[in-house]
């Protein structure tokens, strides 16, 4: 295979990689701190792209300005919708089996797919890059699209916010206090459920991120909000529950291997990655990085 | 007194005739029942909602004039949640627990080849809008299914004949990695050996239903180094392809055609601006073509009914399978299976995809309508892309002959 190729495809796997990031980082958050098993994380995501498609309608792409609300924009409307269910919800089940929050966000899967449907119905949704990211640049002879290098751009620079938000705010070191023991933190006269409701919003917000900044390369269309959630819990069970780190990590090995696996093997590539999440279980069960975050 | 009372009666009567007669169209007692199978939830509702919605619009307008033989026409639907077993079970508890006269369906080959083997188990007639594998009405066919699609040795020898005076003599196959992607790519290689032998086929590649990348792909393609692309990339993975393919610039140099019947506004609408000019498409339905007056008041009692700013192709392609089947009806004069099937291999009927009018072929009772075949084009004024010098190839000269057809049945026996 010649280096441009290479180069191409590894710009591909790393975009994909970082809409992976983006998805399952959100997910192994809630689920590090406040032990939240959230099968509807995928829908969330979807919501986004749907909301994006709708924003990009009245707030166009096509000026500067237009995609950075955007960007913002859809987000805080899901992270609004995300936070009422949670509270209404999801705070009945934290102290439940992890069956019952399994059969309750599967619940919501269906709440949410089917409003999706009744609000913007059943044809696919989608929306163009904008115009100042739609080019492509050569490196070593490799086609990379601008908006790709954007993508990526965007993970690294939301990943490195998380990092700080958990390590340099007091939000952080309370929520990792929560993650480590509840009930001394809520001695302390901290209200966890408060602290679960942030961690649950930041985890929304990356998954709206991801499926915001996805919806140039992807339409929105109907099912992809399952498929997206079990991708997460793979990565999540590869990188490390509660691992930001092992969930970047994971995410872009599941992205180099997605694009050069269609690219070589294509018929095993999903195989492919559902055989390193087995190994891992075998090999290393915690994940590469698993660990609560402290 | 008696007479006076008689009178009476009749002046009763007389009254609650003329009641009934500003009430509008009076049907008689017993309506037609018609299960009504297709996929209405997850991925697949994108088609089988929009099936449904044709086959309403068909049937209300044939109950605004009066019905089908003095009867009304009624649905009862189910969705079959693209699983083959529900499909069989949705067709079983139409027939035996809500007694329908008739079954119309079904998205998705798996679950039409289900409820098929229900109708030929029942003698119940199925009218299908969608299957398009060939084995639903050669080697798995009988009297009780009829299909209006075009099949997909239909689709791959139109797009090979399509490509017969094109300049591309390098090809590189991209099809979902299903039995529809295979047969079309198979019927294409096939036809291409005869109306262009120094082109070949350099190399494939087989798309996994519902894969949103698809990036390898392109770059595959871009290396081969192939000048004409032969897709067969459905819904998303269609869309898909060409958003990601601008920035490479894939098809600024290399030419493509894809089947699929992917043209409809549903699935062209989302891409406009991603789609470049020139690709050529098929689809069951177009807005502007044919121009007869049968399509445009199609369109116009599609729209004012349903409200909707298109017709989806899937849509126009139930209306003619239910129109199929109210017109059998009509022409059989009895709603008695055994009767309609008879009067399906008599039919012609004027439908909105072309001038052509509609006949069930009697060996296999599959339709002659073929697809229309365009060009892609984007209009800056409307923002949409739509398909130009569309031209409607028939299915008569390009599917299995009768005599084919035995062949394949007595082979599978």
């Amino acid at each position: 295979m010649e280096l441009s190729s290479i180069i191409t495809q590894v710009a591909a796997g790393l975009t994909r990689g970082s809409i992976f990031f983006l998805l399952a980082s959100g997910l192994t958050l809630v689920f590090g701190i406040s032990k939240v098993i959230n099968f509807a994380h995928g829908s969330f995501y979807a919501l986004s792209m749907y909301i994006t498609y709708s924003l990009t309608r009245e707030i166009l792409l096509l000026s500067p300005l237009g995609l950075w609300l955007n960007i913002i924009l859809a987000p805080i409307l899901v992270v609004i919708v995300g936070v009422l269910l949670e509270v209404i919800l999801l705070r009945r089940v934290y102290k439940e089996e992890h069956l019952m929050q399994l059969l309750l966000t599967f619940a919501l899967v269906y709440i949410i797919s089917d409003s999706m449907k009744l609000i913007w119905g059943v044809a696919s949704k989608s929306a163009s890059r904008p115009d100042l990211l739609a080019g492509s640049i050569m490196i070593g002879g490799g086609i990379v699209p601008v908006y790709n290098l954007f993508v990526i751009a965007s993970a690294v620079g939301i990943g490195l916010g998380i990092w700080a938000i958990l390590q340099k705010t007091r939000f952080g070191i309370v929520a990792r206090a929560a993650a480590s023991d509840a009930e001394t933190t809520r001695a302390l006269g901290i209200d966890v459920s408060a602290v679960y409701t942030g961690v649950f919003a930041i985890g929304i917000f990356l998954a709206a991120v991801a499926g915001t900044l996805n919806l140039p390369l992807s339409s929105a269309a109907l099912g992809i909000d399952v498929e997206m959630t079990i991708l997460a819990f793979v990565i999540v069970i590869i990188g490390g529950v509660g691992s930001v780190g092992g969930a970047a990590i994971a995410a872009l090995i599941v992205g180099l291997v997605e694009t050069f696996g269609i690219m070589y093997i294509p018929r095993l590539t999903i195989a492919l990655i559902y055989i390193i999440m087995v190994v891992m279980l075998i090999v290393r069960p915690f994940g590469i990085l698993g660990r609560v975050i402290r | 007194m008696k007479t006076k009372n008689m009178i009476r009666l009749i002046e009763i009567g007389g009254a609650l005739l003329l009641m009934t007669s500003f009430l509008g169209v009076s049907f008689g007692a017993e309506p037609i029942k018609i299960g009504v199978i297709h996929g209405l939830s997850g991925w697949v509702a994108a088609y089988g909602v929009n099936n449904l919605k044709g086959h309403e619009v068909a049937r209300d307008h044939y109950n605004a004039a009066g019905g089908i033989l003095g009867r009304r026409i009624q649905y009862i639907v189910r969705d079959h949640m693209s699983k083959s077993d529900v499909a069989r079970r949705v067709a079983e508890e139409l027939v035996l627990k809500e007694k329908v006269d008739f079954l119309l369906g079904v998205t998705m080959t798996p679950c039409g080849l289900a409820v098929s083997e229900v109708a030929r188990q029942y003698k119940i007639l199925l009218v299908d809008s969608n299957i398009k594998s060939p084995e639903a009405t050669e080697q798995f066919g009988h009297r009780y299914i009829a299909s209006v699609a075009a099949d997909s040795v239909y689709e791959g020898g139109a797009m090979a004949l399509l490509e017969k005076e094109t300049p591309s003599k390098t090809y590189w196959a991209i099809a979902m990695d299903y039995a529809y992607g295979h047969n079309i790519i198979d019927e294409f290689k096939k036809k291409l050996k005869e109306v262009k032998p120094d082109a070949k086929i350099m190399g494939e590649s087989w798309v996994k239903a519902g894969e949103t990348e698809l990036t390898p792909y392109i770059t595959k393609v871009l290396a081969s180094k192939a000048d004409g692309i032969i897709g067969v990339l459905m819904a998303i993975s269609f869309q898909n392809f060409f958003k990601q393919q601008a920035p490479y610039g894939l098809l600024n140099k290399v030419r493509m055609i894809n089947g699929g019947v992917m043209a409809s506004p549903e699935f062209l609408y989302p891409i406009a601006k991603e789609i470049p000019d020139g690709v050529v498409l098929n689809t069951w339905h177009l807005p502007d073509y044919p121009d007869t007056t049968i399509n445009k008041s199609f369109i116009k009692h599609y729209l004012d009914t349903t409200g909707e700013a298109y017709v989806p192709g899937s849509a126009a392609q139930s209306y003619i399978a239910s129109q199929v089947l109210f017109e059998a009806i009509k022409k059989a004069g009895t709603t008695e299976t055994e009767k309609v099937i008879d009067a399906l291999s008599t039919l012609e009927v004027d439908t909105p995809r072309s001038t052509e009018k509609i006949r069930i072929r009697k060996c296999d009772q599959r339709s002659n309508l073929g697809e229309l075949w365009g060009a892609t084009k984007y209009d800056r004024e409307t923002g949409q892309t739509k398909l130009v010098n569309p031209r409607y190839l028939s299915a008569d000269a390009l599917r299995h002959s009768c005599d084919e057809v035995m062949n394949i049945r007595a082979q599978k026996k």
